[in-house]
C-alpha cells in the first residue's frame, strides 16, 4: 500500500467511527463463524472524529473517563479497528498500512505494565523490546532509554515484578522511547510517577525526548501537564471532538468581554461582616457582581471601562477597618474552561 | 483466624470458576475421560504381554515414545496460546512484527524444551535397558510433520481462545482425548472397535505409530511412504486452517476491542 503524499500533518483522523457491541458469549462464537442477524446493544466510542496532529506538535487530548481517548490511541497504535472513515499517521493507513504504522510510533499505553515479562529485569525486557525494533545496537539503546527516564544501577536489574508503581511506568516509558520514532503516543504517562520525575517528565515531553521534529499526542488528565506541555489541545467528550485550540485559546474561551475578574483578600474577618461588605461593594459603581468565596476573599467582577472602581473598593473596605493583604486579577483556568465546555456551557465570547 | 475471611475466599474463586460456564463442563468431561484412561490402562495388565507390545519390544519403549512425543505436541499447541495471552497481545500487536514472526518466535523456544524433554526421556530409558532400532531421517521427517501438524491444531486453538478467553476445546481435544484415543499409553488396537474408529481420527495415532515404526522397527522413508505422505497433505490443510483462524481471530480481536481483554 503506498504511502500517503506528503502533508503537514503527522496524525489525521478522517469521519473515524468506533461502536462496541455488546455481545454475550454465545453470540460471540456465532460471530465469528460470521453469521448474519445478530443485533446487539451498541455502544459510541467514537462517532465520526476528525482531527489533525501537525508535525513535530505535541498535542494533547482531554476529556472525562469513557469519552474516547484510549479508543483514539488504539486506533492510532493499529490494535483497534475502527468500523468506518480513515486514520493516517506519519502518512501511512492504521489498518491497511499497520506494519508501516507500528515501525513509526512509540507507545506507552494507560495499562503500561502490560508485555512485561514479570521475572525479568527491566534491563531484560527493554533489551527484548530494541531488539525487536531491530534497533543497530540494542544494549546501546537500551542504556540510552534507561538515563533518559532515570533507571540505571541496581534497579535496572531487579525483576520487573519487584520495581515500584512509578518504576515501571518508567520502563514502560523507556520501551516507548526506545524506536526513537517520529511519533510518540502517551497515554497518561505521569501515573505513578513522584513529583520530581513528573517535573522531569514535563522537561522530556517539552524537549520532545531529545528530537525536535517528533511528534507527541499526550492523553491524560493532568490539566498542569497539558498546559505546561501542550501546543494545541483537543477536548473530546461522548466519541466527539467538541474543541481543539491552543492552551490559551481554551484558557479565555468563557472570559466575559464586558468585565474583568478580581480576587480581594484581607488579612481576618475577626470582627465579622465581612461577607455583608459584598453588598456595599456591588453598589459601587462599575461593579459587576461580588461574591464571597471564603471568610476572609471576595471575588469581584469589574466592568472594563470603569477599572477605576478599584480604588473605590480598596477605600471602602480599609475604611471597615480591614487590612487589604491582596488584591489580583483572577486568572483563566484551563480546568474551569473544559469543565465548562463538557458541561456544554456557552461561550461568552 | 476468622473462618468467615476464608469463606470469602472461596466464595470469591467459586464465582471466578463459575463465570468461565464452557471450561465447567469440559472440567466434569476431562475429569470423566482421565478417570477412563487410567483405568483401561490399570486394567488391562495383560497388554504388556500384548502382540502389539511385542513388535515394538517392550511395554516401557511403546509408552516412552509415546510420553516423549506428547511433550513435542504440548509445545506445538502451546506455543501459540502463549503469543496470545492477553498480556502479550497487545504488545505483540503494537510491535512491528508480522504475525508470521509472532508465531515462530514464540514456538522456538517451546520446540527447544520439548526436544530436551524428548531427548532426555529416551536417554534415561536406555540407562534402563529400553534399545532403540532409529532410522533418523525417517524419525526426523515424522517429528517435523508431526510437529506441524500440532501447530497448526495449536493456531486453530489460540484462534478460539482469543474469542472465548479461557476455554480452548483444541488443547483439550488433544491432550485429554488424545491420551486415551491416540496411544500414547497403549496400543489404540486394544481400545473398543467404536473407540478406535475415533482414534483414527486423531492425527496423534497416525504420528504415534509411524515414529514408533521410525524409532523402535529402524523404517525407512521408503517404508512408511505410505503414512507419511497424507501426514504431509495433513500438515498442509492444518496448518493453512491455523494460520486462517488464528489470523481471523486476531482480526476478530481488533475489530471488537477485545485483544487486551482477558
Amino acid at each position: 500500500m503506498a504511502i500517503r503524499a506528503m502533508t503537514e500533518n503527522t496524525i489525521e483522523l478522517e469521519a473515524v467511527s468506533k461502536l462496541y457491541e455488546k455481545v454475550d458469549f454465545r453470540k460471540k462464537l456465532v460471530n465469528i463463524l460470521r453469521l448474519r442477524g445478530i443485533a446487539g446493544e451498541k455502544v459510541t466510542a467514537l462517532d465520526k472524529v476528525s482531527l489533525e496532529v501537525r508535525n513535530g506538535e505535541i498535542f494533547g487530548l482531554l476529556g472525562p473517563n469513557g469519552a474516547g481517548k484510549t479508543t483514539m490511541i488504539k486506533i492510532l497504535t493499529t490494535i483497534l479497528m475502527p468500523d468506518s472513515g480513515k486514520a493516517y499517521v506519519d502518512r501511512c493507513n492504521v489498518v491497511t498500512d499497520s506494519l508501516k504504522v507500528r515501525a513509526r510510533i512509540g507507545v506507552l499505553y494507560e495499562e503500561s505494565d502490560r508485555g512485561f515479562g514479570w521475572r525479568l529485569s527491566a534491563w531484560t525486557n527493554l533489551l527484548f523490546y530494541a531488539r525487536e525494533y531491530l534497533e543497530d545496537d540494542p544494549k546501546k539503546r537500551v542504556e540510552e532509554v534507561l538515563k533518559m527516564v532515570e533507571l540505571g544501577g541496581d534497579d535496572a536489574h531487579k525483576w520487573f515484578q519487584k520495581l515500584s508503581k512509578g518504576m515501571k511506568q518508567k520502563v514502560a516509558l523507556a520501551r516507548a522511547l526506545i524506536p526513537d520514532s517520529q511519533v510518540i503516543f502517551l497515554d497518561e504517562p505521569q501515573r505513578s510517577l513522584d513529583i520530581l520525575f513528573v517535573l522531569r517528565l514535563k522537561e522530556l515531553i517539552k524537549g520532545k525526548f531529545g528530537k525536535s521534529s517528533r511528534t507527541i499526542f499526550l492523553s491524560t488528565h493532568d490539566m498542569h501537564l497539558v498546559e505546561e506541555t501542550c501546543d494545541r489541545v483537543a477536548i473530546i467528550n461522548k466519541g466527539r471532538i467538541v474543541r481543539v485550540g491552543t492552551v490559551g485559546e481554551l484558557k479565555s474561551l468563557f472570559r466575559s468581554l464586558e468585565s474583568v475578574p478580581y480576587t480581594l483578600e484581607v488579612a481576618d474577618d475577626s470582627a465579622g461582616g465581612f461577607g455583608k461588605l459584598s453588598q456595599e461593594i456591588i453598589s459601587i459603581e462599575g461593579v459587576e457582581e461580588a461574591k464571597l468565596i471564603n471568610p476572609v476573599r471576595l471575588e469581584i467582577h469589574i466592568r472594563k471601562d470603569r477599572l477605576d472602581a478599584l480604588n473605590q473598593i480598596i477605600g471602602t473596605v480599609m475604611d471597615r477597618g480591614y487590612t487589604v493583604t491582596g488584591l489580583t486579577q483572577k486568572e483563566d483556568s484551563l480546568e474551569e474552561s473544559i469543565a465548562r465546555i463538557l458541561r456544554g456551557g456557552e461561550l461568552e465570547s | 483466624m476468622n473462618p468467615k475471611r476464608i469463606l470469602g475466599y472461596l466464595i470469591i474463586d467459586f464465582h471466578d470458576w463459575v463465570s468461565y460456564k464452557f471450561e465447567i463442563s469440559f472440567w466434569i468431561i476431562n475429569t470423566l475421560v482421565g478417570a477412563v484412561t487410567y483405568a483401561f490402562l490399570g486394567t488391562n495388565v495383560a497388554l504388556q504381554r500384548g502382540e502389539q507390545i511385542a513388535q515394538y519390544g517392550s511395554f516401557l519403549s511403546f509408552l516412552l515414545v509415546g510420553m516423549s512425543f506428547n511433550y513435542l505436541i504440548y509445545a506445538s499447541l502451546d506455543a501459540p496460546r502463549i503469543a496470545i495471552n492477553p498480556w502479550n497481545l497487545e504488545w505483540n500487536l503494537t510491535l512491528p512484527t508480522s504475525l508470521y514472526e509472532v508465531i515462530l518466535g514464540s514456538v522456538c523456544f517451546r520446540y527447544i524444551i520439548g526436544l530436551l524433554e524428548f531427548t532426555l526421556y529416551l536417554s534415561i530409558a536406555s540407562s534402563f535397558g529400553v534399545t532403540y532400532a532409529v532410522d533418523f531421517v525417517s524419525t526426523i521427517v515424522t517429528i517435523i510433520l508431526g510437529a506441524a501438524v500440532m501447530w497448526g491444531f495449536g493456531m486453530i486453538s489460540a484462534g478460539v481462545q482469543i474469542i472465548t478467553k479461557r476455554w480452548d476445546p483444541v488443547t483439550w481435544f488433544f491432550t485429554m482425548l488424545g491420551g486415551l484415543l491416540s496411544g500414547v499409553w497403549f496400543p489404540y488396537q486394544l481400545l473398543p472397535p467404536s473407540l478406535q474408529m475415533l482414534s483414527m481420527f486423531m492425527p496423534q495415532t497416525h504420528i504415534l505409530e509411524m515414529l514408533r515404526r521410525a524409532m523402535l522397527k529402524s523404517e525407512s522413508i521408503a517404508s512408511l511412504w505410505e503414512s507419511l505422505y497424507p501426514l504431509l497433505i495433513t500438515a498442509l490443510i492444518i496448518l493453512s486452517i491455523g494460520v486462517f483462524v488464528y489470523s481471523r481471530s486476531i482480526r476478530y480481536a481488533k475489530e471488537h476491542g477485545t485483544v487486551g481483554e482477558f
